[in-house]
């Protein structure tokens, strides 16, 4: 963790799956973090 | 015809060698697509301090089998509110979201209102400091 924001995605076994740097909006929230959400989730 | 020093050639011999550097780091990829070290490691502890009055995120929370998205926020950081809509979408999409409050004090915390309602509904809710205090979601 260096300065907020910063948003992990952990499993469900409590592994860091994601790391995110910056505030969830804009482009790099639908390119970047939802795809990788969505991943985890198990949603394609 | 005056001849230049091979010495008056090095200053901006170097300062074009660092230039060009720089903008090979710059254009370099995206800075955010580095790997961090937490990745496919466990989490590290959760922090101990909960915000008064809300559901304690624990380790064996981030260990139940469920998805957690672990959000660290600040009451200071504008960034911070403008992706909170986002993060009060995922809960109410059903997605598990803890906040981690990072170096805000005891007294500024409560003014962070905009924060409340993913104080207030989350599952958990801590806070940290400088090593984060966390509050979750």
């Amino acid at each position: 963790m260096t300065a907020p924001p910063e948003t992990f995605i952990v499993d469900g076994d409590g592994t860091v799956l994601f790391k995110f740097t910056g505030p969830l909006v804009g482009s790099d929230l639908e390119q970047r973090f939802a795809p990788e959400l969505n991943k985890a989730l198990g949603i394609e | 015809m005056a001849r230049i020093s091979p010495l008056m050639l090095a200053p901006p011999l170097i300062f074009a060698g660092l230039a060009g550097l720089f903008l090979v780091g710059m254009l370099k990829g995206d800075p955010n697509s580095l790997p961090s070290v937490f990745i496919g490691q466990p989490a590290p502890p959760v922090p101990e301090a909960p915000l008064t009055g809300r559901i304690h995120l624990t380790d064996d929370m981030l260990r139940s089998g469920e998805v957690t998205v672990v959000n660290f926020w600040a009451s200071w950081c504008p960034p911070c509110r403008a992706e909170h809509p986002y993060l009060l979408q995922l809960q109410a999409d059903g997605v598990r979201v803890a906040g981690i409050n990072f170096n805000d004090t005891s007294r500024s915390l409560p003014t962070a209102i905009w924060m409340a309602p993913r104080i207030r509904s989350s599952p958990s809710a801590m806070t940290l400091r400088a090593a984060p205090r966390s509050t979750g979601a």
